[in-house]
């Protein structure tokens, strides 16, 4: 068990390094140099070195990687090119409504994608399997940014039943928090909750055709208890590796989820970043989803090894 | 497996009250209709303390029968006639009825021990269940209860297995938790449906033993479904052959086995491979040649290296050793046997000696030329001479591949034939495994299991290979094609005149087949020698064990006569 | 034995399967002949109808400068596809031989091949889209390759499955043992064996990455307005919804069931060469 821990850890560590380095990279083949760009107009040589050592750029490459690095570790994101304000600083007050709509849509994907799953597992080729499939196939097929953009139509516009933007901090008006996250909340789970409905059906029914399942029944278990206990603990592997993995496609859809409903989220700080070319900003968003893209795959794979003793004993997956 | 003295008596008195009966017991799957139901009119009994043997070949209706009663059997299946348990009715009870009975009343034990435990709970948890569902035991004394059957099943350290995990255990251990399990609210009847399949020989005999102990301290009626007569012969009182869905014979497991009185039962008992057949009931035509042409040539004949020189072998996968200081040769035109139960290093030692797999350390000389140390790259031109037969024929070819382009390859790679010339070859090589040569234009999908094992023996012979390798090339398949496979060897290597490697975990096989026998456990040669020598008058302990696990249908008649 | 029916007759046998097909086929055939098929130019700018509802001169209706929108939307169906499939046949190209070759040469590959997988992967694509506009520019081909890349994981891994499958089959050892070097075991033994997977992978990945296409665009990263594309038309009917919902609604419509057609087809092919549906 630890000795897996360790093995992930290490994997993770070198893929943030990994991660890094992409960026640092990113930033280094970006056209001109920085320091000629910051001398203004007209620049002398002379002031374009004594920037250029200023900003550390007259050192090896390497040097100037493990200097970023070490600021980088230590979250010190610079300012802002367009606020002034520390970087850090913005994202921490941008980062609650990203991390509150994407835990509600995972809750969203979770419930719905694993009780459908199930349920169209246990009803193999009848009406509810037929149903569910046929749900998550539209899930799927419809983009979350145009489901967000009928939903206003409809709810907002239309109805006027929920409001169409804003965000309200739950500190204000929790009801008017939840209200405005709504709408969000859904869009975003949506097509997460297909993906989740999809493997944790395939997954559930490769496990109901399974000897132990079938020695379960034998023993004479009620229906509800063989599926919830003996089969949905053995399928939980594969549905908790699709919600890592699917965070990718979360951390994406909240980008434009938040654009459509106007949450002042970290997405939308993203983009506003790229149209401003504030690039200290952008760095540090993308360095911040990535590390937590990886730190959130090894927390999946700590719960596997809860999961599966299989893992936590012999400490490997096969 | 000898059964206790008293045996044959109690199983008189016990006759009269039957605690499970069917009868016209008829079973129907989805989609069959007319006469093709799965079980048709069965009638059967079983009293406590009695070992009933259902027995047949798969698709018989042997498990559909004790399935299709118990409700185990998918979705639309009907079930008609009546099977009264313990006085109850089962037939019509409905699926939330036979819930109280499964586990409770009526227990099974399947096959697949590796597969039958759920891996994610341990195993105290999964005995207890059945304890607190059926007889609604609280903790404490569930687990005490749990802890007693893992006693009364053979298991040692009893407390730490009950917190330990299924995959903590060997195959025969998971299916003495599976008995265990079964056995743990006192059930009137145990359906163990093929218990010991998929266990080795020595494993098997462990399994047969506890339950027939079983049957005779606990009175439990015991249903043994089998395709094996020889599993029957150690264990059953009495005998249920069935065939396509009917029983064709029945009665005392002495009579049915030395005097069966239906065709099917005469056929079925002569395709079971028998130990010592060869030398005792007038050699088959097909084992005389191979052992005598090497027992002339081989060992005296030092004019040639020979086919295989193995020295010293090992090989070790991280910390675990899979062989080790294994040496063995086998002589040009020589069958040398390699028996050992799985883990055995067997198949390890087979794969070292055509080049799948490197030594650690030691040599292995193929016609004199060692491969041991060689790159894939240098190996190459060496793999002409060395050539294998897998065991499992469905995976052995590539699906993608016509069984022409199969063959042809090896050749273009190695030989100048080309168009119409390698055509020809290729036709040839069917012609040599007795298939049609037409058929070089189909993939592997379109033959039977049979046919395919007969290609995959025409590839490993294309490059007219000094040794061949075969690695239990019939147990995928059935008894009888088996039979020609095996025939198919013989008579191909007394026209090629390849050494060949012949591993197998059957004695009975290894015997027709092979002059000489080597026999591995745990990864060392603990004996070797000519066949009928090592077979009649073992050296090593281990050797006599498989000899005396061995499942043979002449056990019944010595034991009861 | 019944006689087997071959994969493509299985695929059309099956409604869903069958209705993917057509959908697909016929909605990239409008898309990839938009030039013809459009009844106006999409460009064509009228300011005496602005905002006009469906007619039978634009059955759907004119946007804000008064363009037809049928026009657009065909002309979108266009862009999407040739972005989508480009994005994913690049993705593949990377992807198969280092899947294949990760499967294989477990040892010395695979550790840094998953690795570098695993970077990859913690760059959702939107965010790679982003990183990528900040510091090249907005621009389709950006869009391109930032959906490329983000398809380049899934493949892989999905190959890489494949390749660590089958060399653990026995025909993989048989022709190891009949002198076959690594290129011909790859390519004639493993690859064909895992073009099944390929293909289903692939049928997949379109949809995801048309759908990531018209993500960017709506978002402005992607193709740059006037150049008619879903995504940006929706974006830019964003501010109409009250006065011209259709402008909202119609170019999604195409979008869904564009996916949904290669969604359906996906789903199809993964049952017709499904080796276990092939017995029935």
């Amino acid at each position: 068990m630890v000795r897996y821990l360790l093995g992930r850890l290490a994997q993770a560590a070198l893929t943030l390094l990994l991660v890094s380095a992409a960026v640092f990279a990113g930033l280094r083949a970006m056209p001109g140099d920085p320091a000629v760009l910051l001398a203004g107009e007209d620049p002398d040589p002379e002031t374009v070195a004594q920037i250029r050592a200023e900003l550390g750029l007259d050192r090896p490459v390497p040097v100037q990687y493990l200097v970023w690095l070490g600021r980088m570790a230590r979250l010190d994101f610079g300012e802002s090119v367009r606020t002034g304000l520390p970087v850090s600083d913005t994202l921490l007050t941008r980062l609650p409504v990203t991390l509150e709509l994407a835990l509600l849509s995972l809750l969203v994907a979770a419930v719905v994608g694993v009780l459908a799953g199930v349920a169209a597992a246990v009803r193999q080729g009848r009406p509810t399997d037929w149903a569910a499939n046929a749900g998550a196939l539209l899930g799927l097929s419809v983009p979350n940014f145009w489901l967000g953009l009928m939903g206003v139509l409809l709810f907002a516009v239309v109805l006027g039943w929920l409001p169409a933007s804003g965000y309200v901090p739950p500190s204000e008006s929790l009801t008017g928090n939840l209200a405005g996250m709504l709408m969000p909340a859904l869009v975003l789970g949506t097509g997460l909750a297909a993906v989740v409905m999809r493997q944790t059906r395939s997954s559930m029914i490769e496990v109901l055709g399974s000897d132990y399942i079938r020695t379960a029944r034998a023993k004479g278990l009620s229906p509800a208890r063989v599926v919830l206990v003996h089969g949905l603990r053995n399928s939980m592997v594969t549905v908790l590796t699709i919600l890592g993995l699917q965070l990718g496609a979360l951390i994406s859809g909240a980008v434009v989820t938040e654009q459509i409903f106007v949450l002042a989220g970290f997405g939308n700080l993203m983009v506003e970043s790229v149209f401003t070319r504030d690039l200290p900003v952008v760095q540090a968003a993308v360095l911040v989803t990535a590390a937590g893209y990886v730190l959130v795959n090894l927390a999946v794979d700590v719960c596997y090894s809860l999961v599966d003793p299989r893992i936590r004993i012999q400490g490997g997956r096969s | 497996m000898t059964r206790p003295e008293e045996a044959p008596r109690r199983r008189e008195e016990r006759e009269e009250e039957p605690v499970l009966r069917a009868s016209g017991l008829t079973v129907r799957f989805p989609g069959q209709e007319g006469h093709g139901a799965a079980v048709r009119g069965l009638d059967l009994h079983v009293a406590p303390g009695e070992v009933l043997a259902l027995v047949g070949e798969s698709g018989s209706g042997k498990s559909a029968a004790t399935m299709g009663v118990l409700g185990l059997v998918p979705r639309g299946t009907e079930v008609g006639g009546s099977a009264v348990l313990g006085g109850r009715e089962l037939v019509g009870l409905g699926e939330r009825g036979l819930r109280g009975i499964r586990g409770r009343r009526a227990a099974v034990v399947f096959q697949e021990p590796m597969t039958s435990l759920n891996p994610v709970f341990t195993v105290g948890w999964q005995l207890r269940e059945v304890l607190r569902v059926h007889l609604g035991m609280g903790r404490a004394a569930a687990h005490a209860r749990a802890r007693e059957l893992l006693e009364l099943v053979g298991l040692d350290e009893a407390e730490r297995r009950l917190r330990g995990y299924p995959h903590q255990l060997s195959g025969g251990q998971r299916q003495r938790v599976m008995i265990a399990m079964a056995l743990a609210c006192d059930p009137e009847v145990l359906i163990a449906d093929e218990p010991t399949t998929a266990l080795d020989v020595t494993v098997q005999a462990g399994i047969l033993r506890l339950l027939r102990g079983l049957a005779d301290r606990l009175g439990t009626a015991i249903v043994l479904i089998t395709h094996d007569m020889g599993v029957v012969a150690g264990v059953a009182d009495r005998v249920v052959v069935m065939h396509r869905g009917e029983a064709v014979e029945s009665g005392e497991v002495g009579r049915v086995l030395g005097a069966p009185r239906h065709d099917y039962t005469r056929r079925l008992l002569a395709s079971v491979p028998r130990l010592g057949a060869s030398s005792a009931a007038g050699a088959p035509p097909a084992d005389a040649p191979p052992a005598a042409d090497s027992g002339a040539a081989a060992p005296g004949s030092g004019d040639a290296a020979p086919a295989l020189a193995v020295r010293e072998l090992s090989v070790h996968y991280g910390s675990a050793v899979a062989v080790s200081g294994v040496s063995l040769t086998v002589a040009r035109g020589e069958t040398v046997g390699l028996v050992g139960e799985s883990g055995s290093g067997k198949s390890t030692l087979g794969r070292c000696a055509v080049g799948l797999q490197r030594p650690s350390s030691g040599s292995v000389a193929v016609c004199g030329t060692e491969i041991s140390g060689l790159s894939r790259r240098r190996m190459r031109p060496l793999r002409r001479s060395v050539q294998m037969v897998f065991q499992d024929p469905a995976s052995s070819l590539n699906p993608r591949m016509t069984v022409g382009a199969m063959l042809a390859e090896p050749l273009r790679r190695f030989g100048p034939a080309r168009g119409a010339a390698l055509d020809r070859r290729v036709e040839a090589l069917l012609e040599d495994v007795r298939l049609d040569p037409d058929m070089r234009h189909r993939y592997p999908h379109q033959f039977s299991g049979g046919q395919r094992q007969r290609v995959a023996i025409a590839r490993a012979l294309a490059l007219e290979p000094d040794l061949l390798v075969a690695d239990e090339p019939t147990s995928a398949l059935d008894v009888s094609v088996q039979d020609e496979i095996l025939e198919l060897l013989t008579a191909l290597q007394r026209e090629k005149g390849f050494g060949c490697l012949f591993i197998s975990h059957d004695l009975a096989v290894v015997e027709r087949m092979s002059s000489r026998v080597a026999v591995m456990r745990g990864g060392e040669l603990v004996e070797e020698g000519p066949t009928t020598r090592v077979l009649s008058d073992p050296e090593h302990p281990y050797t006599r064990t498989l000899l005396e696990a061995a499942p043979s249908v002449d056990a019944a008649p010595r034991a009861t006569g | 034995m019944t006689a087997t029916a071959t994969p493509a007759r299985r695929l059309l046998r099956n409604p869903a399967g069958a209705f993917g097909l057509a959908l697909t086929v016929l909605l990239v055939g409008a898309g990839l002949l938009a030039p013809l098929a459009a009844p106006h130019d999409p460009a064509a700018v009228g300011f005496d109808r602005l905002y006009a509802p469906p007619s039978w001169a634009s059955p759907l209706g004119t946007d804000e400068l008064g363009r037809d929108q049928l026009s657009r939307i065909l002309y979108g169906l266009r862009a999407s596809v040739l972005i989508g499939v480009a994005a994913v046949l690049m993705a593949a190209a990377v992807a198969v031989p280092l899947g294949l070759a990760a499967g294989y040469y477990r040892r010395v590959v695979d550790p840094v091949v998953s690795r570098l997988n695993d970077a990859v992967m913690a760059f959702p694509f939107l965010v790679l889209a982003v990183g990528l506009a900040a510091i090249l520019g907005p621009s389709p081909v950006n869009a391109a390759v930032a959906i490329g890349v983000s398809q380049v994981p899934n493949i892989l891994r999905v190959m890489r499955g494949e390749a660590l499958r089958l060399s653990g089959e026995q025909f993989v050892d048989a022709a190891v043992a009949g002198g076959a070097g690594d290129a011909a075991v790859l390519f004639r033994h493993i690859l064909p064996n895992a073009a099944n997977a390929l293909l289903v992978q692939v049928t997949v990945g379109i949809p995801a990455a048309i759908i990531a296409e018209a993500m960017l665009s709506f978002l402005g990263l992607g193709v740059q307005p006037p150049t008619p594309s879903l995504g940006v038309m929706l974006s830019s009917a964003q501010s109409t919804f009250a006065q011209a919902p259709w402008l909202a609604v119609f170019p999604g419509v195409a979008l869904v069931l564009l996916t949904l057609g290669f969604n359906l087809l996906g789903d199809g092919l993964r049952d017709a060469l499904d080796p276990k549906g092939a017995q029935r």
